[in-house]
This record gives structure tokens, C-alpha cells and sequence, in this order.
């Protein structure tokens, strides 16, 4: 299934035809059927859609976290010019939390309770960074510091030796590449604009309240300077004010680091403020991409409109919500056609019939529904 | 009263569905069919011992003594000349009715305390668990013989005996159930339309301790045929020449050389049902997880 | 009894929670959870109570139904004094004030079939025989929208909003004159919610309820309330109709909480001043002294450190608790 594109560079990520099935007691559950997403270097993509839309397993796919009875059937996933239903568990490791990295919906229960921040964000920089010339200028600058005070030929000799080893740094000891991993992290938090980053470094998670938790693992996120973060409903947990901390400091951190970031979340709300693109997704499927204003402006699929008519607005004035009629479709046994049709105030004779394709209908904006094509 | 019989079956229908679930589970697990063949085996035996028995359970041939198994005795025979093989099948009706009537009893006893314990909390709940664990600080064993032997040494005390060593593992598991359910949203629910204490306790909180009862139960069950055997050996049950499976295993051990079979098919009786009943046990707490996705 | 329409009044109400500390339980301090708070409901409107989380609102509900015993302060039910009623007395009232909680599925005995989970009220105040359960059950679940194959089913056989569905009928079983409804669809996806919602609003209308709307949402608030009550750290700081808090907020707090929201329209969203509130909610055990928001607040003065400012009524039937208004 070929998808048109208009003239932008390669995607930074490119997912087409991406199926994963759940093999249950009550039957197969086609979680995703054939989803098709692209997300660009630099940009904040929104995933939206309501319980069972599949979007998480999206973002679990695409770091193949998915544990049977789930199952990755078919589809590719391209990252960097690689397909990552390709790797072997090695390489795909490699690219956990260096390249791609996660950051989930409750930070009370994904972080490990017993570990410090620090060492969390640590563990992270010591699996995927190669620090062997770090410890070596950590130490020169330890040995530099030390000649300000007292001045001393020995010790600018020793300094010239190791200088001279940058180039081919010696393997450090186990407690010398903590000791930089966690000086690392201290900068990581540093970038978060966490409060006290050198204190925080030292706490255990429930010293943190959840607004903090959640700054420390958008930082572990960070640590490596991944290419492209997935903040999976990270949240939705928080509370409107706190939430409101860490949507602008995304916003902010765009600015800085260069680092693709995929928002999942059932609030349109957040991906009004954040997002620069929105995907739209309904019983497993892609149905709406856009970027975010001509899709709140000009919603195209008959779900986006009812989707955003279903919300109580903060301004104006409707007496009764207008609803979508009808339940989200069982997906051991989708509906036929168009997976939307049976609750669809426009559905022709060919939505029963015929899946529609996710075509490009204005720049920039595709959609999969009969009505356009 | 058609109609009564139809609503009732109606009202039902979700429970046996579940049943029937738990039941395709289990069938996932070949040791546990294992297990629940074997059992089967045995609760047939017990139920059709009558009919099933070649010899009545105390049936002696004087002239049939102490000969090996064969066709006609499939066990052997002991030194009265009584077929080890009936004696066998009598022996389950007695053990597993034993293993029945303590497991049952003291689930139903160790429930209502744990539960109205764990419920009530504060000092009744102090009050009655310090007497749980005054009963729990004996060593089993040896609380049940100095009962049974108080009482006197025959069968019906020893299950006495065992129902008072048993019950205070129920009331431990109960209270400890009660306790986490209290706590949660549908009690308050339930408080909140004016629900009595006795409702939420007997119809709301121990419904969902059926689970982890059912496979304490029947881990239980082979626990207690273990022991009331062993007691029955050392003598603290079955009197002398009664068809039940420890007591067999001790006639049988002054002859262990001469006629291995006296003690060798009771003992194995009794490794098959309670192996059986851990296998279906250890298959149920699985399946019965609270984590089990629907 | 009702006096000019008033179904309830909260008095001054305080719920301080013990921590204890120790082998013996010694109380080391309090949690503050609901430190002193007012208001009136008139029958046949909705009050919407909206807060983040920590700010008591939840408690308050529970204690109005008595689920949490009050530590001061007094709860008027249609004239009577219900603060300390015992059990048996209570029970009478519990039939007029129902409680629709957050999580539907929680709230729900999984063992429990729906016809009898929906039937229970009736049987307990002796409305219903149990040969009766299964008309009386029907007409319920009709009323919310489900139908009579639902009646013999568990609990985890339904999808969220249906949940929610059954439990309102429950609380519709005892005909209540007064529904808590606490976080009804915070748990629901956007479309089940606006379902939901509606079904709300139109059986207030149908059958003359009177609703108390607990929900961190302000959006669902305005579209459900009639009047609404803004809490923070136990207390209320702004009490006023739902016109006049849009059209105007006055404490801080409140000014912070609106611009925070997300609205679902970019242009708007971007486009307005926002008001990021430095550091977390603060402790319920050691709550800051003076007026509880003037750590966070950008307009802090002296005397917001040291008194606690009390909630008058700055203009009609809009009241804050704040110095900048006084």
C-alpha cells in the first residue's frame, strides 16, 4: 500500500503495513491491521485516539516490546534506512534507549523503587555510551584543578602523558565510569531544568513528586540523545498544572536538542498545544494525518469531526454533546470494509464494501475515508 | 415451578460460563489432567467400594495367608489372609472421607473467624488472632497426638484432631483476603446503599475468597491424607485391623521382608492421592491467579 | 424539611486524617485533607467541586455520605443535622443521597451478577422481593440505555462506559433526591464520556436530581454545573455561577487552572497567556501558613504569609478567598 507523499525529506521513521495480532482465549484480536505512519526529524507528531485504538501497541511495535500471546505479523518499520522488524535482538537492543527511547504513562510504577535517579539515569548512559575518553578527561580536569592550587612539574608532566592518551584512551575502572555516568546524568536533569539536579541525583523516586518523576525519565530519555522519544500518555497521570510543566518543557527542549518526539494520548487537548503533525487512529488503523492546525480547522474523517465534537468545549456554548452513536468495533471480528462504517452518518454503499486507502488529499493532510476518493 | 426452575438455571448461566473457562484452562496442563485422572480414580474406588471390591474389608481366608499378588488377590493377601487389594479400596473411603471432613471443616471454621477478625480489626481482631497463633505454635504433629491421645485413639478423634490443627492456616488466609478487600471500592459501594456489616462480610468480601480458599483446599486435602495416615501408623488412629492405609503400612512393617506387598500398596495409595491432589492444586493456583486476563 | 430549596448544607467542614508512627501507633501530625469548607446546594442544580488531586475534594463528597466520618464541622440534609447519626439512623438517608464513584469497574463486586449488584439496594431497604428483582432491575437498566441480556453477566464482561452505565442505575435504584457524582467519566474515553454526560443531564431532568460534580476537568464542569467551587489544598478559593467564573476568575489559582487546560483548538491554545505555576502542590501535612497558595502565587504579599484569607462574597454569589481582592 503506497502512500503519496508531497515533497518532504525521507522520514526519520517510516512504518507501513505494520500488523500485530493477539492470539487469545476468544479468538485472534488484530490490535493493528496494517498501520502507516511517517514521522520526520525534528518534529512533534501526535498519535491520537481513544482505549483500544491501538496506539500503544504502535509504540511498543516499533521498539518490538511486544510479548506473546501478541505477535508482529507483518509490515516494516524503517528507521535510519534500517527495517526494525529486520534486527536481531542484539541490534535492536543497541537502539533501546540510545537511538529510541521511552518514556510511559506512570512514572510511580516504571521506575525501579529501589534505585536512586542517578542510578537510573546512569545504568542508561553506561549501556549504550562508550566512556573511555569521558574518565580520561574527567580525570585530567580533576588533575588540572589540581595544579591551579599548587603548581607542580610532576603533575604537568602527568597531565601532558594523559593528553597525549585522548586519542587512545586505556579501559577505567568499574568505579570510574559510574563516577562519569553519573555526572552525565546530573547534566541530563540539568536539561530538564530540574530544581537541584546534584540532591535530586542522590533521592530515591518517592522522595519525587509525580511531576518530577516524570521530568527525571523525560531526562533519562534524553541521556543519550536519542533521535526520536515516545512519550506514551506520559501525562495523563499528572495533575492539569503539572501536566502543563512538562508540555512546555518539551516545547522547550525541541529547541534545544534536535530530537524527534512521538506524543500518544487520547487528549486533543495536549496535542493542540505540543504537536506539530497528528495521527489519527481508530480500531487499529491510521484513518487521519495532518498537521495540527488544518486538522482541528478542516477535520476530513467523519471520526476526527465526531471526535471533536464529543468534547465539552472550555468556550461556547452547546446544551448536549453530539455523540458518535454506536461502540468502538470488537476487533476479533472487525467490521467489513470501512472498520468506521457502522456508526458513520455518511456511509455509503462502498464503506461496506471496500477498506479505504490513507490518501494525500491537500498538502499535507491524508486521510482513508470514501468520501474523498 | 417450571418457570421458578428456568429462572434458576438462568441465574447461573455467567457462573457455570466461568466454570466452564477455568475447566479449558486446566485442560491446558497435562500434569494436571494427570493428576485429576488419578484422583478421579481413587474417589471412584471410594464411592463404589461395594461394588468395586472383590473382599469385604475385613474379610479374612485363613487359608490365604501372606501370598504374593496374583490374579485372585491383585495385592496380595496379609497375615489374616485378608485381600490387600479390597482393603486398598476400602482404605479410600476412609482416608479420603478423613481428608474431606478436616479440610472441609476447617475451612469453614478458620473463614468466619479470619473473616470476622480481618473485618472487625482492633481488638477483636488482636484478640483472635493471638488465639490463631497459641494454636499455630504447636508443632502439628505433635498437637494432634496429644489430642488424639486425650481423647482416645480411634478415627473419629483424629479428625478431631487434625480439624484443630488445621483450621487456624484458613483463618490466617482469610483474615488476609478480608483485609485487602476491605479496602476496596465495591465495600464502600456497598456501605453506601446502607449494607450491614454481616452482608458485606458473608455475601460481598468472602465470594472473592472462594479462589484462594479452593486451591488451599486442595493442597490441603493431600496434606491431610499424609498425615492422618502417618498418625494412623504410629497409632494414634485406626485401630488394630481396620482396612485404612496407615494402618495397613504398620501391620504390614513387621512383615516388610517376608511380604513387601503389605506395606508397599497402601504406601503407594497414598503417595498417588496426595501427589494427585498437589498436581491439581498447583494447576488450580495458576489458573485461579487474580492476575489471569479475561 | 426544606428551607427556600436548600437540599443540603456543608458547615465548616474538616476531615483530618492521623499519621501514626511507631509499634504502638503514636500520632506524629495530621493530614489536612479537607480544612474548613462551606457551601449550600439548592435542590435540582449542579454544584461542580473541581481540584487537582490532593485538594479534598473527594473526601468532602465521602464525608457528606458519611463513608468518612467528618473530624469537625456539619452536614444539613434537607434541615436534619445527619453529622451524628448512627449507623441505624443513617440508613433512613442513605436512600436520599446516592454515590456514583470514579472507577466503575472497582466499584463493581466482580463476583456479583449485575441483577443482583443493581438489586441489592432494593432488597436491603425491602423495596423489592427477590422473585421481583428481575422486573424492577429491567426497568433501571433500560433506563440507562442497556438491555435485559446484560442482567446475568459479571462485571468484567462490560466495557467501561458500560460500567459506568450500571452504576448509575444502581444509584438510581433507591430514587435518591441527591447524587455525588465523583469523577463519573474521568476513566472514559472522549466519546463514552460525552455519552455518558448526556445521560446524566438528561436524567436530572427527568427526575428531578440534585447533583455534587467532582472532576479535575473544568471543561466537563462547565458543561454540566451550574455553579462551580474551586478547591486547593482543602479548601475552597473561588465560589461563584458558571457565567461569571469564565467570564471572570478572580483568585490566582484559578487563573492558573484555566490557562493550564489544554483546549483542543491550536490557534486559541498557542495563542494565550499561560500561566506556568513554579513547583509542586505542596504537602497536606505541613501545609504552608497563611493563605495555602502563596508559595506557588506570583502576586504573594506580606500578609498572605502570615492570615489566612477567608471566602467572601466579592460580587453577587461570587466568592473568593483571596487578598488581592479585598
Amino acid at each position: 500500500m503506497e502512500v503519496k507523499l508531497s515533497k518532504m525529506p525521507e522520514p526519520l521513521l517510516k512504518i507501513r503495513n505494520l500488523k500485530t495480532y493477539f492470539f487469545t482465549y476468544a479468538g485472534i484480536v488484530k490490535a493493528l491491521d496494517g498501520v502507516n505512519l511517517d514521522i520526520y526529524k525534528g518534529e512533534t507528531m501526535g498519535l491520537v485516539g481513544e482505549t483500544g485504538c491501538g496506539k500503544s501497541i504502535t509504540s511498543l511495535s516499533i521498539l518490538r516490546l511486544i510479548q506473546p500471546p501478541g505477535k508482529i505479523m507483518e509490515g516494516e518499520i524503517w528507521f535510519k534506512g534500517r527495517d526494525l522488524l529486520k534486527l536481531t535482538d542484539e541490534e535492536m537492543r543497541k537502539i533501546r534507549g540510545k537511538e529510541i527511547a521511552m518514556v510511559f504513562q506512570d512514572p510511580a510504577t516504571y521506575i525501579n523503587p529501589v534505585l536512586t535517579i542517578g542510578e537510573q539515569i546512569a545504568e542508561v548512559i553506561m549501556l549504550h555510551q562508550d566512556l573511555k575518553k569521558d574518565v580520561l578527561e574527567m580525570k585530567i580536569e580533576e588533575l588540572m584543578k589540581k595544579l591551579e592550587e599548587k603548581p607542580n612539574e610532576k603533575l604537568k608532566a602527568k597531565i601532558e602523558e594523559l593528553k597525549k592518551a585522548l586519542n587512545n584512551p586505556p579501559n577505567p575502572s568499574k568505579k570510574e565510569i559510574k563516577k562519569v555516568a553519573l555526572k552525565k546524568a546530573v547534566e541530563a536533569l540539568r536539561l530538564v531544568k530540574m530544581p537541584s539536579p546534584e540532591k535530586v541525583v542522590t533521592q530515591y523516586p518517592h522522595e519525587l513528586s509525580g511531576g518530577m518523576r516524570q521530568r527525571a525519565m523525560i531526562a533519562m530519555a534524553l541521556s543519550c540523545k536519542p533521535d526520536l522519544i515516545i512519550a506514551d500518555e506520559a501525562t495523563t497521570a499528572l495533575d492539569v498544572t503539572i501536566q502543563a510543566q512538562i508540555l512546555n518543557l518539551l516545547n522547550e527542549i525541541k529547541k534545544e536538542v534536535e530530537t524527534s518526539i512521538l506524543i500518544i494520548t487520547h487528549d486533543l487537548g495536549i496535542v493542540a498545544e505540543v504537536c506539530d503533525r497528528v495521527a489519527v487512529m481508530y480500531a487499529g488503523l491510521v484513518i487521519e494525518e495532518a498537521d495540527t492546525f488544518s486538522l482541528f480547522k478542516n477535520p476530513l474523517h467523519p471520526y476526527t469531526k465526531g471526535l471533536l465534537n464529543a468534547i465539552p468545549k472550555l468556550y461556547g456554548n452547546p446544551s448536549r454533546l453530539k455523540i458518535i452513536p454506536g461502540f468502538v468495533p470488537n476487533l476479533i471480528n472487525p467490521p467489513s470494509g470501512c472498520r468506521f462504517h457502522p456508526r458513520c452518518e455518511y456511509a455509503m454503499e462502498i464503506c461496506r464494501k471496500e477498506e479505504p486507502k490513507l490518501i494525500e488529499i491537500e498538502k499535507n493532510h491524508k486521510v482513508s475515508c470514501h468520501l474523498y476518493g | 415451578m417450571r418457570k421458578n426452575l428456568n429462572s434458576w438455571i438462568k441465574d447461573l448461566e455467567p457462573q457455570w460460563r466461568e466454570f466452564k473457562f477455568i475447566i479449558y484452562l486446566l485442560k491446558q496442563s497435562p500434569l494436571v489432567i494427570a493428576g485429576f485422572i488419578i484422583i478421579s480414580i481413587f474417589i471412584i474406588a471410594a464411592i463404589f467400594a461395594p461394588w468395586i471390591a472383590p473382599y469385604g474389608p475385613e474379610e479374612r481366608i485363613w487359608t490365604e495367608q501372606m501370598q504374593p499378588p496374583s490374579f485372585k488377590h491383585l495385592f496380595g493377601t496379609d497375615e489374616n489372609g485378608g485381600d490387600i487389594f479390597s482393603r486398598v479400596i476400602w482404605g479410600a473411603r476412609i482416608d479420603l472421607s478423613i481428608a474431606l471432613t478436616v479440610v472441609g471443616s476447617a475451612a469453614i471454621i478458620g473463614s468466619v473467624i479470619g473473616a470476622i477478625s480481618g473485618y472487625m480489626g482492633g481488638k477483636i481482631d488482636e484478640a483472635l488472632m493471638r488465639v490463631t497463633d497459641v494454636f499455630l505454635a504447636f508443632p502439628g504433629l505433635i498437637l494432634a497426638m496429644a489430642i488424639a491421645a486425650a481423647l482416645g485413639r480411634n478415627l473419629i478423634n483424629l479428625t478431631i484432631a487434625l480439624i484443630v490443627v488445621w483450621w487456624p492456616s484458613y483463618a490466617r488466609l482469610i483474615r488476609g483476603v478480608v483485609l485487602s478487600e476491605r479496602e476496596k471500592l465495591y465495600v464502600e459501594a456497598a456501605k453506601a446503599i446502607g449494607a450491614k456489616n454481616t452482608r458485606i462480610i458473608f455475601k460481598h468480601i468472602l465470594p472473592n475468597a472462594i479462589y484462594p480458599l479452593l486451591v488451599n483446599a486442595t493442597l490441603d486435602l493431600g496434606s491431610v491424607i499424609l498425615t492422618a495416615a502417618g498418625l494412623s501408623f504410629i497409632g494414634f488412629g485406626a485401630g488394630a485391623g481396620i482396612a485404612e492405609w496407615g494402618r495397613m503400612i504398620s501391620d504390614g512393617r513387621n512383615y516388610l521382608f517376608q511380604a513387601p506387598w503389605m506395606a508397599t500398596f497402601p504406601g503407594l495409595a497414598i503417595l498417588l492421592s496426595s501427589l494427585a491432589l498437589n498436581l491439581v492444586g498447583d494447576g488450580l493456583r495458576d489458573v485461579l491467579d487474580p492476575r489471569l486476563r479475561r | 424539611m426544606v428551607n427556600n430549596g436548600v437540599i443540603l448544607e456543608v458547615k465548616g467542614l474538616k476531615k483530618l486524617f492521623p499519621i501514626k508512627e511507631g509499634v504502638l501507633g503514636k500520632i506524629k501530625g495530621y493530614v489536612y485533607a479537607v480544612d474548613g469548607v462551606s457551601f449550600n446546594l439548592k435542590k435540582g442544580e449542579t454544584l461542580g467541586l473541581v481540584g487537582e488531586s490532593g485538594c479534598g475534594k473527594t473526601t468532602v463528597g465521602r464525608c457528606i455520605l458519611r463513608l468518612i466520618e467528618p473530624t469537625e464541622g456539619e452536614i444539613i440534609f434537607n434541615g436534619i443535622n445527619i453529622t451524628s447519626l448512627s449507623n441505624s439512623e443513617m440508613r433512613k438517608f442513605r436512600r436520599e443521597m446516592q454515590i456514583v464513584f470514579q472507577d466503575p469497574y472497582a466499584s463493581l463486586n466482580p463476583r456479583w451478577t449485575i441483577k443482583n449488584i443493581i438489586g441489592e439496594p432494593l432488597l436491603i431497604h425491602g423495596l423489592a422481593k427477590k422473585r421481583e428483582l428481575h422486573e424492577k432491575v429491567l426497568e433501571l437498566l433500560l433506563k440507562v440505555g442497556l438491555s435485559e441480556d446484560h442482567l446475568n453477566r459479571f462485571p468484567h464482561e462490560f466495557s467501561g462506559g458500560q460500567r459506568q452505565r450500571i452504576c448509575i442505575a444502581k444509584a438510581l435504584a433507591l430514587k435518591p433526591k441527591f447524587i455525588v457524582l465523583d469523577e463519573p467519566t474521568s476513566s472514559l474515553d472522549v466519546s463514552v464520556q460525552a455519552q455518558i454526560l448526556n445521560l446524566l443531564m438528561d436524567l436530572q431532568q427527568e427526575l428531578k436530581l440534585t447533583y455534587l460534580f467532582i472532576s479535575h476537568n473544568l471543561s466537563v464542569i462547565k458543561h454540566v454545573s451550574n455553579r462551580i467551587a474551586v478547591m486547593y489544598l482543602g479548601k475552597i478559593v473561588e465560589l461563584a455561577d458558571k457565567e461569571d467564573l469564565f467570564s471572570k476568575q478572580l483568585h490566582p489559582y484559578t487563573k492558573a487552572l484555566f490557562s493550564a487546560i489544554p483546549i483542543p483548538d491550536p490557534e486559541l491554545t498557542r495563542k494565550r497567556n499561560k500561566i506556568i505555576l513554579k513547583g509542586d502542590v505542596p504537602n497536606l501535612i505541613n501545609p504552608p501558613s497563611g493563605c495555602r497558595f502563596h508559595p506557588r502565587c506570583e502576586y504573594a504579599m506580606e500578609i498572605c504569609r502570615k492570615e489566612e484569607p477567608k471566602l467572601i462574597e466579592i460580587e453577587k454569589n461570587h466568592f473568593v478567598a483571596c487578598y488581592l481582592e479585598m
